[in-house]
């Protein structure tokens, strides 16, 4: 695979480092976490692209999957954020302050599902993805991604009427 | 309409746009990765980084770490002046070989084998307790492929459980696989005021290494190193820093760094600029014991009159410590006649208890040893100590027992009174006096007007601190000793307490203008 020159490096960053980002965001919850990803997935592609890129925000958004999976498998579980976790806190001020109210609060209630509906709903809500290329990025078939959006979707619906967002 | 539209609406609301500091950060990565990779010419620079902490590292190596002051350890006995620094120690046969180092990375990384500038992510990229991680921005000396590279700064927290203690950074760890730790470091690390408060004691503790990394080993960098500006300009603002640390570790930073440039002939140096002279004159009656005790060490040579002016200054402080580490800076302008006299009286081990940050390790190492004996307090810790029998160990109990508000410790004291070591008693009536004991002025007065100088001085330490009037009448006594050092000391130990007298101060003050010892007039005229 050949490696590209700085001149497409550039322009992919500036095409796609943002949704990268925000998708980061989403699945990890933490906008430090989100930054390792963007850094990592770029400087990945910067040292040359493992396969042939047929679709940038594919690719991108697949290496950054791939990373964020590392990343929580490797964190170490600690009781504060076991507890976090079962009581569905919402992420600290310093989330808001970078991201704002609104990405905070949809960060803390993607964080109560589990990373494979999460994906799926990150993927299907910001990038507008059918659950064929979902499945496809992911790995996954179609029908399991439209059943994990279906899990995730009611499980956010609940969270959200408890919350009175829907009335 | 479908069930599930609210749920999408919701999250698509919470997109978020990528934070400018964040892309700054990211795209200085690539931008050094592509430098490296297709050798391009492109420099970051560090202004651009918002919430970004240059990080200079290095091979920490310095000669202060080998200097008394450094790693100070002392007899209490006084000795001739042959060697270059205050004497050699004698510690507590319990602690002989583990004398307290500082916990500098100078010490950590000697030998450390790259010097790289580090940006480091900050405050988004705290990872956890004991880390930061930072991107190499441009690597000085070394590998420079690693430019671009992630690195984890590890904080090390050691001495663990012991928060009085500050602690440093004391590993760069490359986020390659296989990478490990490089063992490299840094030389200094400054963090801008928005941060401040993210990590305190960032950029003070491990600057320690600062400045006898490469730099000093090597050319310095060019002039008009848009990196070494940078890092020097932060050094200067950091000399006005809150934080004595800062204060302390950045003035040590700057005299050895910029002081290698400024003894080379032809290297444009700041400190050529008679207002940082003023700037260190000024440091030498910083409030913080800290940061005059680093001065006495970090005085250049190369400044002339106006160097030894300051650690003249520092000969009297009222820190043992300052004083000590100024007797060390001295010589570095000739050896006066009266140096010989003045070293005899400088006990080490007193200077280290009478200062914070070692007696903290002292006072660690006590407990260590006494846990492994399965005592568990503070007052058992020292309790340990003087049950010994050992003058050194009796002084480190007495300045135990001195901090801790407890009946018992009183007692104890009070028995120490009793030992034959003059800094011993020094050391538990300066404590009993401290508590109100005014009987205890009587063993002050008996050490500050006797023969021992070196009781006399630890004696006059304690009077200094103890505002009553008590101490002046001793004190002025002790003014007219036959120890030209003890004056000195005297004339020193007047000035803290001319709120008590000021007529009867100033009038002791002229009169000893007029010694026939030059020490005294020194002291004297404070230092001028």
């Amino acid at each position: 695979v050949p490696s590209l020159s700085t001149r497409d490096l550039a322009a992919l960053y500036r095409e796609h480092a943002a949704p990268v980002w925000n998708a980061a965001l989403h699945l990890t919850g933490d906008p430090a976490t989100a930054e390792d990803v963007l850094h990592d997935v770029f400087l990945a592609l910067a040292r040359g692209p493992t396969t042939a890129i047929a679709t940038p925000r594919t690719y991108l958004l697949r290496a950054a999957l791939h990373r964020v999976r590392d990343l929580l498998r490797r964190r170490t579980p600690t009781l504060a954020g076991e507890l976090d976790a079962l009581l569905g806190h919402a992420p600290g001020p310093e989330l808001a302050a970078i991201a704002g109210e609104r990405a905070s609060a949809v960060t803390a209630a993607l964080s109560t599902l589990p990373l494979a509906q999460r994906e799926v709903a990150v993927l299907h809500a910001f990038e507008d993805m059918s659950f064929r290329a979902i499945g496809e990025l992911c790995g996954i078939s179609e029908d399991t991604a439209a059943s994990r959006w279906r899990y995730a979707s009611e499980k956010l619906r609940v969270r959200l009427a408890r919350q009175g967002v829907e009335s | 309409m479908n069930e599930n539209q609210p749920v999408l609406e919701f999250v698509r609301e919470g997109r978020a746009s990528l934070p400018t500091d964040v892309d700054a950060r990211v795209m200085a990565a690539l931008r050094l990765r592509a430098r490296s990779t297709w050798g391009r010419e492109r420099v970051l620079v560090p202004a651009v980084l918002l919430l970004g902490v240059l990080v200079l590292g290095g091979v920490a190596w310095r000669q202060r770490a080998h200097e008394p002051a450094a790693s100070p350890s002392m007899p209490s006995a006084p000795q001739g002046p042959q060697g270059q620094g205050p004497p050699k120690p004698v510690a507590p046969a319990e602690f002989a070989g583990e004398l307290f180092v500082f916990l500098d990375a100078a010490t950590t990384f000697a030998g450390a084998d790259f010097v790289a500038v580090i940006n480091i992510h900050f405050p988004s990229g705290v990872l956890a307790k004991d880390g930061y991680q930072g991107t190499v921005l441009r690597v000085l000396q070394g590998d420079a492929a690693l430019a671009g590279s992630k690195v984890w700064l590890r904080w090390n927290s050691k001495p663990p459980g012991r928060p009085n203690v500050r602690s440093c950074f004391d590993r760069v760890d490359l986020a390659r696989p296989g990478a490990g730790s490089h063992g490299a470091a840094w030389l200094m690390a400054l963090s801008r005021d928005g941060e401040h408060d993210g990590a305190p004691a960032f950029h003070s503790p491990f600057a320690f290494g600062l400045p006898a990394t490469r730099t000093a080993l090597a050319p310095p960098p060019a002039a008009g190193n848009s990196v070494t500006a940078h890092v020097r300009s932060e050094l200067l603002a950091a000399l006005g820093d809150s934080d004595g640390d800062v204060r302390a570790q950045s003035l040590a930073a700057l005299c050895d760094w910029d002081g290698t440039a400024a003894a080379t002939p032809g290297t444009d140096s700041p400190w050529r600029d008679p207002t940082i002279a003023k700037q260190m004159l000024a440091m030498a009656t910083d409030r913080d014991d800290a940061v005059r005790e680093r001065l006495g060490t970090s005085v250049p040579a190369f400044l002339g009159d106006q160097g030894k002016k300051v650690v003249e200054r520092l000969l009297f402080d009222r820190c043992a410590a300052a004083r000590r580490s100024a007797l060390a800076g001295v010589q570095r302008f000739g050896k006066p006649e009266w140096f010989a006299e003045l070293f005899g009286t400088q006990a080490g081990l007193w200077a280290e208890l009478t200062f914070a940050p070692t007696f903290h390790e002292w006072d660690w190492k006590c407990e260590q040893k006494a846990q492994a004996e399965g005592i568990t307090t503070r007052l058992g810790s020292f309790e340990r100590q003087m049950r010994k029998g050992i003058p050194e160990n009796d002084l480190i109990a007495a300045f135990g027992f001195r901090t801790l508000d407890d009946p018992a410790a009183t007692m104890h004291l009070r028995e120490l009174l009793t030992r034959t070591d003059a800094r011993v008693r020094a050391a538990a009536a300066t404590g009993l006096v401290q508590r109100g004991e005014r009987g205890a002025f009587d063993a002050l007065r008996a050490l500050a007007t006797g023969d021992d100088p070196v009781g006399a001085i630890c004696a006059l330490d304690g009077l200094r601190t103890v505002q009553r009037p008590e101490s002046l009448d001793i004190v002025v006594v002790a003014s007219h000793s036959s120890s030209p050092v003890v004056r000195a000391m005297a004339a020193a130990s007047l000035r803290d307490l001319q709120g008590l007298g000021e007529h009867l101060v100033a009038a002791r003050l002229r009169e000893m203008e007029q010694d026939a010892h030059e020490l005294v007039r020194l002291a004297a005229r404070g230092g001028d």
